[in-house]
């Protein structure tokens, strides 16, 4: 069973997306800040991380650099959900080392083609 | 000191020295009046010998009224005092002042003590006007060490040159007797006290303009203050609406998507479990929310723009991308009202440099207005490239705009109003925004319409354009721009071996490509990064395992992820660089022809595998 781990802080966006997921077939499991997305990211080693990177105190983008410099969950493709599809956006998230980056709000059926793809890589 | 210009500027109205500054001033030459101090000094010279000598003379005319018959003592005073109107006329000439001083100080101090040596000696009653000396010196010379030294000087050798004209005979000349002197005592005092009070009356005149001018020096300064202030306070304020709509923004945007993706959920749900009934109406609530969301959005877009808060990213993509996407995204809308969407886009492989997203929302608020008006009638897309400028048209056989209306076609909710807009929905913001996006970019919309017939919106923006085709008329079939995809044809040559990269260097090169080289995994990343190439040929790094590394990470990064790799190799594995993305393989040593087949047919595949592969940004984005 696919395990995706969903770090995003938003409680109605973590629902909606976690529900939608297990729909799919995947085990999703939650983090609700950036620092508790590292520890679950070595508690429950996923497959992969889904970051939001608008968090509180620790952003996606700090949450992403920690997962990548721990060598236990260096391997864990990451994908980065931000709020605008910006060019620097996405400059960013293959500057801390994301595997791909989608906005929000989620087109679900997009973002499940770039799951399947980190996925496969 | 103060400005000579600033001075001037006392009110006409009232008696001020400044209004005989014109008179004044005329006598002065320039050299002396750039100088404002001594510019200054020059007046006072000037107003003291421009009126001096007429009180001088008040006492030569008595002297006269008393002896009709003078000698010559009386022609030389009456000389001494009448000189003093020439130095104005010679500094005029000349514009030598400072000696013209010393010469005017040398006379006065001459002409009273000659009067009082011929006019009763220690008795004079022209004793007085020796008071007037110090104080002229001073105001023509200023009262620095040296002139001090000069005028007491003077003073002191004049003295000497009368004492021995006294010692000689020890009497003064007496050619009126004194007591016939005593009625012009008080006349040569008041003269004299006259005089003194133009000069002192004039200087104070200068001090207070002098502290005017402060004055108002000071108010500039407080002014300038002010003015800082309210600039930092604007730009705090400024500040404070950008951070405002940036959380409003987001505050918006949450509970809107929420509405969304439940609403997306339940009609997942309902469709599985085949309840028609709430199918309908979740897709009524879903559509509603959707709409709402692109109405927050462009309110948000042109508070943003109204600010100057939007700011432009561009990106080098191909024209064909942008308007497969556009066709992806507006074709079930357009098709909603038993409309066609027509597409003619010759220009498919130019590859412009422009803020994709934003011309993309430019061009899908035009269509998605050209579907709203049209019913039953056909859309069409056209784009050409004119200059260094893309044309994108949108015509649709719509209701039309009538001409009266077209002028504020583009202002915010200057959309059809009344019946047309409850008829066919629309708040107009959609017009505005996308004017306002082109404007960004350097460009506009231009508008075209006939009542009934339809209407014609063209978006021009200039962009960095690479045009495929033109170099493909120029160039043999090996040119790499014929089957430019990319547009770039740069290519990364990743290797260690020094023989091989001289190989490929000069293969490259000749067939009209740019080859770049790398020697190590970490150079060649940078290099990828920096020098977008349009194809990456992988060779053999030291150490073996860096090559993979190097495709691993090319792969996982989604700005270099497109960019085709072609490994080579000296031994059969493509199976494993098919795996790890690769996009060809080759076995060293290579083969020009091969190389160069390989490079064209990856990019051709390149070109099609992208057109599925665009930065969507959605409404709500």
């Amino acid at each position: 069973m696919t395990k995706i781990l969903l770090v995003e802080d938003n409680e109605m966006n973590r629902d909606m997306l976690g529900r939608r997921l297990q729909r799919q077939g995947f085990t999703v499991c939650f983090a609700i800040d950036g620092p508790s997305g590292v520890k679950m990211a070595a508690d429950e080693v996923p497959d992969l991380i889904l970051m939001d990177v608008a968090l509180g105190d620790m952003d996606g983008w700090e949450a992403t650099r920690l997962i990548k410099a721990n060598p236990d969950t260096r391997e864990i493709p990451i994908i980065a959900l931000t709020a605008h599809a910006l060019a620097s956006d996405r400059d960013t998230s293959v500057k801390v080392g994301c595997a791909d980056f989608d906005t929000k709000p989620v087109d679900l059926p997009r973002l499940l083609g770039k799951i399947r793809g980190c996925l496969a890589a | 000191m103060s400005m000579p210009g600033t001075l001037e500027r006392s009110p006409p109205t009232r008696l001020s020295p400044a209004m005989i500054y014109p008179v004044l001033d005329w006598f002065i030459p320039t050299r002396v009046r750039e100088n404002s101090e001594l510019q200054q000094r020059a007046r006072m010279f000037l107003i003291s010998h421009l009126f001096g000598p007429f009180l001088g003379h008040t006492i030569t005319v008595y002297l006269y009224l008393i002896d009709p018959n003078p000698n010559y003592a009386l022609w030389v005073l009456a000389t001494s005092i009448s000189l003093f109107l020439g130095f104005p006329f010679a500094l005029r000439w000349t514009g030598w002042y400072n000696t013209l001083a010393v010469l005017s100080v040398q006379n006065l101090i001459f002409a009273i003590l000659w009067g009082c040596y011929h006019y009763g000696g220690l008795s004079s009653p022209f004793l007085p006007w020796l008071l007037t000396v110090p104080l002229l010196a001073f105001f023509y010379l200023g009262s620095g060490g040296p002139q001090r030294l000069l005028v007491l000087s003077l003073i002191a050798f004049n003295f000497a040159g009368f004492y021995l004209a006294y010692a000689q005979t020890h009497s003064f000349p007496q050619h009126i007797p004194l007591s016939e002197l005593s009625g012009i005592g008080i006349i040569s005092t008041l003269c004299a006290a006259v005089y003194v009070s133009i000069m002192a009356l004039y200087y104070g005149n200068v001090v207070a303009s002098q502290s005017e001018l402060e004055r108002e020096v000071r108010r500039h300064l407080a002014t300038a203050r002010q003015l800082q202030e309210a600039k930092a306070e604007a730009e705090r304020a400024n500040k404070a609406k950008s951070e405002f709509l940036a959380k409003m923004s987001h505050e918006l945007r949450t509970p809107l998507n929420a509405v969304i993706g439940y609403s997306e959920m339940l009609l997942e749900e309902a469709v599985e479990s085949g309840s028609d009934d709430q199918t309908a109406d979740i897709k009524r609530i879903l559509t509603a929310g959707k709409h709402l969301l692109i109405l927050v959005s462009s309110v948000l877009d042109l508070s943003k723009l109204e600010a100057g808060k939007m700011e432009l990213f561009p990106e080098r993509f191909e024209l064909g991308r942008l308007i497969d996407d556009i066709r992806a995204s507006s074709h079930e809308e357009v098709e909603a009202q038993a409309n066609r969407l027509l597409i003619e886009c010759p220009d498919r492989r130019a590859v412009l440099e422009t803020d994709m997203a934003k011309l993309r929302q430019a061009v899908m608020n035009l269509v998605n207005n050209a579907a709203k008006f049209t019913r039953g009638g056909f859309v069409a897309i056209t784009t050409r490239i004119v200059g260094g400028v893309v044309e994108i048209e949108v015509r649709d056989t719509g209701i039309g705009i009538r001409r009266e209306n077209l002028a504020d076609l583009f202002q915010n909710f200057g959309e059809s109003k009344g019946a047309t807009a409850s008829k066919y929905g629309g708040t107009g913001l959609g017009l505005a925004l996308s004017q306002k996006l082109c404007r960004l970019m350097g460009g506009d919309i231009a508008v075209q319409s006939e009542l009934g017939k339809g209407s014609c919106f063209t978006i021009r923006v200039p962009v960095t354009l690479r045009l495929a085709q033109e170099h493909a008329a120029a160039d043999d079939q090996d040119s790499p721009h014929a089957d430019s995809a990319e547009g770039s044809s740069t290519i990364l040559v990743i290797e260690s071996d020094d023989s091989a990269t001289d190989t490929l260097h000069q293969i490259l090169s000749k067939a009209g490509y740019h080859p770049v080289v790398a020697k190590t995994a970490g150079e060649g990343l940078e290099l990828a990064r920096t020098s977008r190439p349009g194809v990456i040929l992988l060779g053999a790094l030291v150490p073996e395992e860096d090559g993979w590394v190097v495709l691993q990470a090319l792969k996982a990064n989604t700005t270099l992820r497109s960019c085709p790799v072609i490994l080579l190799t000296a031994h059969q594995d493509a199976g494993k660089g098919r795996a790890f993305g690769a996009s060809g393989h080759l076995i060293k040593p290579v083969d020009r022809d091969q190389l160069l087949r390989a490079l064209r047919s990856v990019r051709t595949e390149t070109e099609h595998q992208d057109l599925g592969h665009t930065l969507t940004n959605r409404a709500a984005s």
